[in-house]
């Protein structure tokens, strides 16, 4: 019985593969050669795969980085092409066609056609915003990629069983490393949800002061105190990786922003635009008075009028000043966190 | 503009034969309600053209719309004289005769000058009725003796408001034919559904105005007395009257001059006329010539600044009874037209409920009672203020697959017990918000069953070249007027429809206005109810105990004197609703009609809560000092206030909610 080695690979978009070592063979004429001839293309998936992981965690180019995600993809295409095009092996076709499936939908995952994957009419009906509709249209495709690579693996059982051949595990460097970058980045993923959903949110608390829209600010405000909360609450369930809690702590930090901004600074703000309000109407009603029927009451209540709006000036200045400074300082300090944590813990 | 219409409108008909006949009967009756006007040759002579919609789709070759036009002008010229002759001879009461109202294009039925001046003497009877006192300290009798003692000087008044109707026709604004053709143009539309219409180019801005929150004005309002004079009701304080420091309250309006220095004929004008011709967009200034109550004769040049709209503010109120309620009255859903992201109705809510919570108030009503609708944007941002997230509505267009309308902002302003107070006024944007707010179980609905309007209308320019992707364009001008077009019907989120059978709340009260024919199913070319097949997901809150609040309203109702009353008026009311085909101008008749009126006025005029039994009612904290700083504001806030404490709606709203809390806390005393 001959004996076939397998790598498990592990990629950043949750797909797993078996990896046989490569032998280069066009013709077939026994099982082991028809199933090495799949490895061989997956060698070269997951090479091109760790290539773009490396530069995503270490490269701060964007121009290298989208080189590497562009060569993985043509490699992704043309492994799909070759293996379409092997026969059948003694009339059955059940790996090959599973293979082909699975790098199909891997395609589609690495250019995010997700239309091609999931309902995203459906999808969109179900989510609030383009955000969640992506998140969502990303988490069923995974489920979709997760169910390929189920089917993958098992009709390589199937067929090593058909054809008596063992099956063992091991792994070479790259998918040891593909691996390690698999777990970084699955970590990095899930503080990241929690800290890009709350950064979303404000976003949408900011624009809706920008339109000086009070509806929108009190609506968006009360969400982001919300969401911040919870995002906290599931950040203490988190632990380090490998003792470090650098991003979980840097995304505290800014859930811990948020919601201050949400429960105690933004009150400031609206309440500057109710107080510009008052203090139009009064102005318009104490100037269209004739003189000689204004009060003193009504003069004491245009001076207080003026006086609640310059201070709800001055409060809302220095209250924007604040939020954009700490915002600021905290969103420089997470994307350093973020690269100092790709750099010390992707191989 | 029937291509305009077969374009867009929701369901737009083919015209056949038989639908030509109709829009062309219908507008003769739109010309001639009463068959005072023409004869029955006149109406054969028509009927020759009744098909003419379908032979060709320009009138001109038609030659209906011509023939009616020429014949109309001396036929009203007729009807003048005829009118002038009515001051002269008496109208004899004591004669046995009825007035048919219409006699339901009943060509045999024999029209002639003689029937026509006949018809003329009894319509003149009929509207003299009016004019009858209703004094409950006299017996009607006696009333009547006084009337006939007053009777040629009261018929002077009739015949000169008559004479100035006709008037008004023949010298339009607009022009004669221009005004007629646009009541035929209505006619055309209302066959598609009741809510398209028509509009003359001033129409268009004074219908957009009533629907927004600023707009150019001269600030000031007018009415017309029984002498026919028209007099400044009130300055808009701070507007272009208030600040030329000429012009007052009760001032007589002698001229109004228009830049090209035309008067505006001001003779027999209505005030809708009026306040349209002012209101155009094209008018910036005027000079006004007034008679002051010393006499003396003023003139004065008024150029439009924006002010706001009184009608479409809102105030909060705080309702101190069991329980702190806070109250917001919603007049209608407006906004600005012109922008995109615009800041309207549901910002300023927005802001109220904001000044109420600074008062911790333990409840929220928020009433939309004779509340029309308007800008549908607004009542989905309103909606969002309660709702957290999710779809709101199904909004389908023709031959376009339905889509969702969402809530825009995720999150809440309020989440405490929410009352949302409707009545059979309620349409179209305000049902929407109860659809929607009963359908995820975030406000209870109190009051009556509401309109049944569930479609959508733009405006668009009546011009067969317009498109536009962004419909509600009405920047560019047409001369040739435009439609307000339904284009769309709007679905709950559980795929029903309120078209015609409207929102029914979750607690009904007794309603004077539930006796009325009013609603979209009176309308015979309502658009139907029915569903819509869409996937819609959704997030409902726990159900409200709905039997229970139901049961203690009702035990209160029926106890309580002023529902009772309501309902013991049922019979009486829905035979004076009731148009009747023909009435009798018989004296006994006629004393019998008005003894029925009187009882029903009084009856009316006695729905009062004791003033020991009324709410405390006060505005928020927050404004307070705005309103004492504005005299005009006070007065208004008084009379405001006033009618909250006497509003027996509002009352038992604010025990529903006081129900509401008491069996929540029951409910969580339970659980612990």
């Amino acid at each position: 019985m001959r004996k076939i080695n397998l790598v498990w690979i592990t990629l950043f978009v949750v797909f797993s593969l078996i990896n046989v070592s490569p032998i280069c063979a066009q013709k077939f004429s026994n099982p082991v050669s028809y199933m090495e001839y799949i490895s061989m293309e997956h060698e070269l998936i997951s090479k091109n795969m760790w290539d773009y992981i490396k530069a995503s965690a270490h490269s701060k180019r964007m121009s290298k980085i989208d080189k590497k995600r562009k060569e993985l993809i043509s490699t992704t295409a043309i492994a799909k092409r070759k293996i379409e095009r092997m026969p059948d092996y003694e009339g059955y076709s059940d790996l090959r066609d599973s293979v082909v499936s699975y790098l199909g939908l891997s395609y589609l995952m690495l250019t995010e056609d997700y239309a091609e994957i999931v309902d995203l009419e459906e999808i969109a009906e179900q989510s609030y915003d383009l955000m969640e509709a992506y998140l969502l249209a990303k988490e069923r495709a995974n489920e979709k990629m997760d169910q390929a690579s189920l089917m993958v693996n098992n009709e390589q059982k199937k067929f090593a069983e058909k054809y008596d051949i063992n099956l063992i595990d091991s792994q070479n460097k790259i998918a040891q490393n593909l691996e390690k970058a698999g777990e970084v980045i699955t970590y990095y993923n899930k503080v990241y949800l929690i800290f890009f959903k709350s950064y979303k949110q404000e976003a949408y608390l900011m624009d809706a002061l920008t339109r000086a829209d009070v509806n929108g600010i009190e609506q968006n405000r009360s969400t982001l105190l919300k969401d911040s909360d919870e995002g906290n609450k599931k950040l203490i369930e988190i632990k380090g990786y490998a003792g470090d809690i650098s991003i979980k702590r840097s995304c505290q930090q800014l859930l811990n922003f948020y919601k201050t901004e949400a429960s105690t600074k933004t009150p400031i703000l609206t309440d500057f635009y109710l107080k510009k309000e008052k203090f139009e109407k009064i102005s318009t009603a104490f100037e269209a008075k004739r003189n000689s029927e204004k009060t003193q009451d009504d003069v004491d209540n245009f001076n207080k009028a003026v006086s609640d709006y310059n201070n709800a000036i001055k409060s809302y200045n220095r209250t924007n000043d604040e939020l954009n400074n700490m915002r600021n300082n905290l969103l420089e300090n997470w994307n350093k966190t973020v690269n100092a944590f790709m750099d010390k813990h992707v191989p | 503009m029937l291509v305009v219409l077969k374009k867009n409108h929701y369901q737009p008909h083919d015209i056949d034969n038989d639908l030509s006949r109709k829009i062309c009967r219908n507008y003769i009756n739109a010309l001639d309600p009463y068959d005072l006007i023409f004869t029955s040759n006149d109406k054969k002579e028509f009927a020759k053209f009744n098909t003419c919609l379908v032979k060709k789709d320009n009138l001109a070759y038609c030659g209906f719309l011509s023939s009616v036009f020429a014949t109309y002008r001396v036929r009203l010229s007729q009807a003048d004289s005829i009118i002038n002759l009515l001051s002269k001879i008496s109208l004899e009461y004591n004669k046995k005769e009825d007035f048919i109202f219409n006699f339901q294009d009943t060509l045999s039925k024999k029209l002639d000058k003689s029937s026509l001046r006949d018809r003329w003497r009894k319509y003149i009877k009929y509207q003299m009725l009016d004019y009858v006192d209703v004094q409950n300290d006299i017996d009607s009798e006696r009333n009547f003796k006084s009337f006939l003692d007053q009777e040629s000087e009261l018929r002077e008044k009739v015949i000169l408001k008559e004479k100035c109707r006709i008037k008004r026709i023949l010298n339009h604004p607009s022009g004669f034919e221009s005004f007629l053709t646009s009541i035929f143009l209505n006619e055309i539309a209302v066959i598609y559904d009741p809510h398209t219409m028509f509009f003359l180019p001033d129409e268009k801005d004074n219908f957009e105005i009533s629907l927004s929150k600023k707009a150019k004005s001269f600030g000031l309002a007018f009415s017309d007395d029984e002498d026919g004079e028209i007099r400044i009701e009130n300055l808009v304080p701070g507007g272009p009257a208030w600040k030329s420091n000429i012009l007052n309250g009760g001032d007589i309006i002698l001229e109004i001059r228009k830049p090209d220095n035309t008067l505006v004929d001001i003779s027999c004008i209505d005030m809708y006329t009026l306040h349209t011709i002012l209101q155009s967009a094209e008018l910036n200034t005027i000079e006004l010539k007034v008679r002051k109550n010393n006499g003396q004769i003023k003139t004065v040049k008024l150029y439009k600044e924006e002010l706001f709209i009184e009608e479409n503010k809102i105030s909060s109120f705080i309702l101190d009874g069991e329980i702190k309620i806070g109250y917001i009255n919603l007049p209608g859903f407006y906004t600005n037209w012109e922008q995109e992201y615009t800041l309207g109705c549901a910002n300023d809510v927005a802001k109220e409920i904001l000044k109420l919570k600074k008062e911790q108030i333990e409840g929220l009503i928020l009433d939309v009672r004779n509340n029309g609708g308007g800008s549908v944007a607004e009542a989905m941002d309103l909606a969002g203020i309660f709702i957290d997230s999710g779809p709101l509505s199904v909004y389908k267009e023709k031959n376009v697959k339905p889509r969702l309308i969402k809530d825009i902002n995720r999150g809440t302003i309020y989440d405490g017990p929410l009352v949302l107070l409707v009545n059979k006024l309620s349409a179209s944007a305000s049902e929407f918000l109860a659809a929607v707010l009963q359908d995820y179980n975030r406000a209870i609905i109190v009051g009556s069953t509401t309109y049944g309007k569930a479609t959508g209308q733009v405006i668009i320019p009546n011009d067969t070249s317009y498109t536009s992707n962004s419909i509600n364009q009405t920047e560019n001008t047409s001369a040739q007027g435009y439609l307000k077009i339904t284009n769309s019907k709007f679905y709950r989120v559980n795929q029903k429809s309120f078209q015609k059978t409207g929102v029914i709340p979750d607690v009904v009260l007794p309603d004077i206005l539930d006796y009325y024919n009013v609603g979209e199913a009176s309308n015979l070319y309502a658009l139907k109810n029915d569903t819509i097949i869409k996937k819609v997901y959704y997030n409902a809150l726990p159900s409200f105990p709905i039997d229970e609040l139901q049961k203690l309203s009702a035990k209160r109702t029926e106890l309580n004197t002023n529902f009772k009353m309501i309902k013991s008026l049922e019979e009486t009311f829905k035979r004076f609703t009731t148009s009747p085909e023909k009435i009798s101008l018989y004296r006994d008749s006629l004393i019998n009609r008005i003894e029925e009126s009187g009882y029903l006025f009084q009856a009316i005029e006695g729905l009062n809560i004791p003033i020991s039994d009324r709410l405390i009612v006060k505005s928020n904290d927050f404004d307070r000092d705005l309103i004492e700083i504005d005299q005009n504001k006070m007065e208004i806030n008084k009379k405001i206030i006033e009618d909250i404490s006497n509003d027996i709606y509002i009352v038992e709203c604010l025990k529903i909610l006081n129900d509401l809390i008491t069996i929540k806390q029951e409910n969580g005393d339970e659980k612990n």
